[in-house]
């Protein structure tokens, strides 16, 4: 009985892991890179300086929308800090008579602008920078988000399952934490999987269970549907704001942002970080500032309005409801925020693993089945699909993130919708990685899309460095360490890539058997190679 | 005092990594009397648990334990792989 529980625990764990496991590899690597997302907003932005003064950019916020958009019906302002590179404003126009007000994320780019830490609008090149890998990583690209966060949903789901059964089929993995078998072929393949399973076992049973709070209302809407009629009422009681103001006409000088912001965040007892102003330059115009997400663990941050003409206090947000709080902490949990350098580097070392357990799961997959086929050279349908599908997504997405990374910096900054067209570079690349694990072996093709991953990033520091005229020491007499940190952070990890690489390679000359068995055998080495 | 639960945590690890017999014998050359091995598990533990009281020490309820479950993984992950990857000085001689 005991043993028949356990088998089908084994079978549960193999499907729901390799289903979707290439989706979740996806998901995994691109959330790991989301925990920079700030400081790839500014690394792909080599234009903008780091973020002293947060209070000088939004005096300068203020005066740019001032002249630039007087009378819109709104306008929102990211607040600086020295993580995140100046300040993204957007507005909104007044809607005009029986239009609907537009209402698009992404904004339009002939209504937003990036105040720079001088205080000016800067003239960035165009990037999504890291928010490509934070909106990738639920809401995939080229397909109806709805169906993307569907899809992305039911991996979770899957991995959650995968995880759970993969606790019971690999019982003993908890006396064999610190075993590792190295050189013995599957068995090492199995001890690496389990290793980065299990190291960071907390941080993947938390990623992926708060990963599905994050999408619950879309996942399980029921609770929702059975207490809430009104879609409004819901909107209301979880994320409470001030009663939304009629314009008046009469045109009232707006107050000084910055003292209402200083104010604010005596109140709030922590950063602000974000402001809307509705009804700007109108006597009725409200003005509404948000805690940054970053000083509290719960995503739903506190706020508070003013009157927009004489600075009075109007409306404080009142202290959220139990339920509200424990999801507004699972998913700061998730998004890290609130996590400090040291902190957010623990972040994308679990994430990393997690990425490591993904990638050697599936390959694991292919490792054991190997063994028995009837006849190796000549593998069925299914495994030849799973082969070729790990090298096109573990070897090809890596690679297509490195050229993503070469398009920010080569791609001319005048183009004309020069963010979409680095996104499109991604796919092409990942596209020409296929085609290429479609026509050549995989052993070849691993080799080749890792070793061309791990050259393409340890060049990218290189031409930094000549192209933007870096002097090696100026970020350490400034102690501006970001692009530096990045930079020193992509050598490491190419350095990986070509180690996994070589590894690969140096097996290719062993018996054929083998040889599909160990090239795979480093992508564990992937995290332990830089402590080898 | 977050150094000191980092500093905790790494201990405990190494401890619960030496406790085993597999590592015990690696580095000490004889396998481990039953004694030893509850004595290495039983500091591990001590260590553990003091490690969380200065993890909240250090950052208090809420953070605490976060930055407490970070340092474990974090430690857990280290002590792993320098019992696996870094050869004692008597293999590395030989």
């Amino acid at each position: 009985m005991n043993k028949g529980f356990r088998q089908s625990q084994s079978t549960l764990h193999t499907w729901s892991g390799l289903l979707l496991g290439w989706v979740l590899f996806l998901v995994f690597l691109c959330g790991t890179i989301a925990f920079w997302r700030e400081g790839l907003n500014r690394y792909m932005r080599p234009e903008l300086a780091r973020v002293e003064q947060p209070m000088t950019v939004l005096a300068g916020a203020q005066a740019f929308l001032q002249t630039k958009a007087p009378d819109a019906k709104s306008w929102s302002i990211t607040m600086p800090n020295t993580r995140i590179p100046g300040s993204q404003v957007f507005w909104q126009p007044q809607p005009k008579e029986g239009e609907e007000p537009t209402r698009g994320r992404r904004g339009r780019g002939d209504t937003r602008a990036l105040i720079g830490e001088d205080g000016q609008v800067v003239e960035a090149r165009e990037t999504r920078g890291g928010e490509f890998f934070y909106r990738f990583h639920f809401d995939l690209y080229y397909m109806p988000v709805i169906w993307a966060r569907w899809l992305v949903g039911a991996a979770a789901m899957m991995m959650l399952v995968a995880i759970l059964s993969g606790i019971v089929t690999h019982k003993k993995i908890f006396r064999d934490f610190f075993t590792l078998r190295r050189q013995k072929g599957q068995r090492s393949w199995l001890d690496g999987h389990n290793a980065s399973a299990v190291l960071a076992l907390p941080f993947h049973l938390m990623i992926t269970y708060t990963g599905l709070v994050t999408l619950m209302a879309m996942l399980m809407p029921w609770a929702i549907l059975a207490n809430y009629t009104d879609r409004d009422k819901l909107s209301d009681a979880l994320f409470p704001s001030s009663a939304e103001v009629e314009r008046a006409g009469q045109p009232t000088p707006l107050v000084k942002l910055t003292s209402l912001v200083l104010d604010a965040e005596r109140r709030l007892g922590v950063p602000a970080g974000f402001i809307q102003v509705s009804e700007p330059g109108d006597a009725s115009a409200r003005v509404t500032v948000n805690a940054a997400s970053s000083a509290t663990l719960s995503s739903r941050t506190a706020s508070v309005t003013y009157n927009g003409t004489n600075g009075a206090l109007v409306w404080q947000s009142p202290p959220s409801g139990p339920a509200a709080t424990t999801s507004g902490v699972m998913i700061g949990l998730h998004a890290g925020r609130f996590a400090d350098i040291t902190l957010r580097w623990i972040y994308f070392l679990c994430g990393a693993a997690g990425t490591l357990m993904v990638a050697s799961g599936l390959v694991l997959w292919t490792v054991k089945r190997r063994e028995k086929l009837p006849d190796p050279s000549r593998p069925h349908l299914g495994f030849h699909i799973v082969e070729r599908l790990n090298v096109a997504v573990i070897g090809g997405f890596p690679f297509a993130i490195a050229c993503m990374f070469w398009a920010n910096r080569l791609l001319p900054v005048a183009m004309k919708d020069r963010a979409d067209w680095e996104v499109h570079t991604l796919f092409i690349g990942w596209g020409l990685a296929l085609v290429f694990v479609l026509v050549r072996r995989p052993a070849l093709s691993w080799v080749a899309l890792l070793g061309a991953t791990g050259v393409l990033l340890a060049a990218l520091p290189f031409y930094n460095l000549l192209r933007f005229n870096q002097n090696l020491l100026t970020p350490l007499r400034t102690g501006d360490l970001l692009p530096a940190g990045v930079d020193i952070s992509l050598l490491i990890i190419a350095a990986a890539f070509v180690a996994v690489a070589r590894r690969v390679a140096s097996y290719k000359t062993g018996q054929a058997k083998r040889r599909s068995r160990r090239h795979a055998d480093p992508q564990t080495g992937l995290m332990l190679e830089p402590a080898e | 005092m977050i150094w000191i639960a980092f500093f905790c945590t790494l201990a405990a690890f190494l401890f619960l990594g030496l406790s085993t017999a597999q590592h015990y014998q690696r580095r000490f050359g004889t396998r481990p009397r039953a004694d030893r091995q509850r004595l290495l598990r039983l500091i591990a533990w001590l260590l553990l648990a003091s490690s969380l009281v200065s993890a909240f020490a250090a950052r208090g309820p809420v953070f605490g334990p976060v930055i407490w479950i970070g340092l474990v993984i974090f430690a857990a992950a280290s002590s792993f792989l320098f019992l696996n990857f870094i050869a004692p000085s008597k293999e590395r001689k030989s």
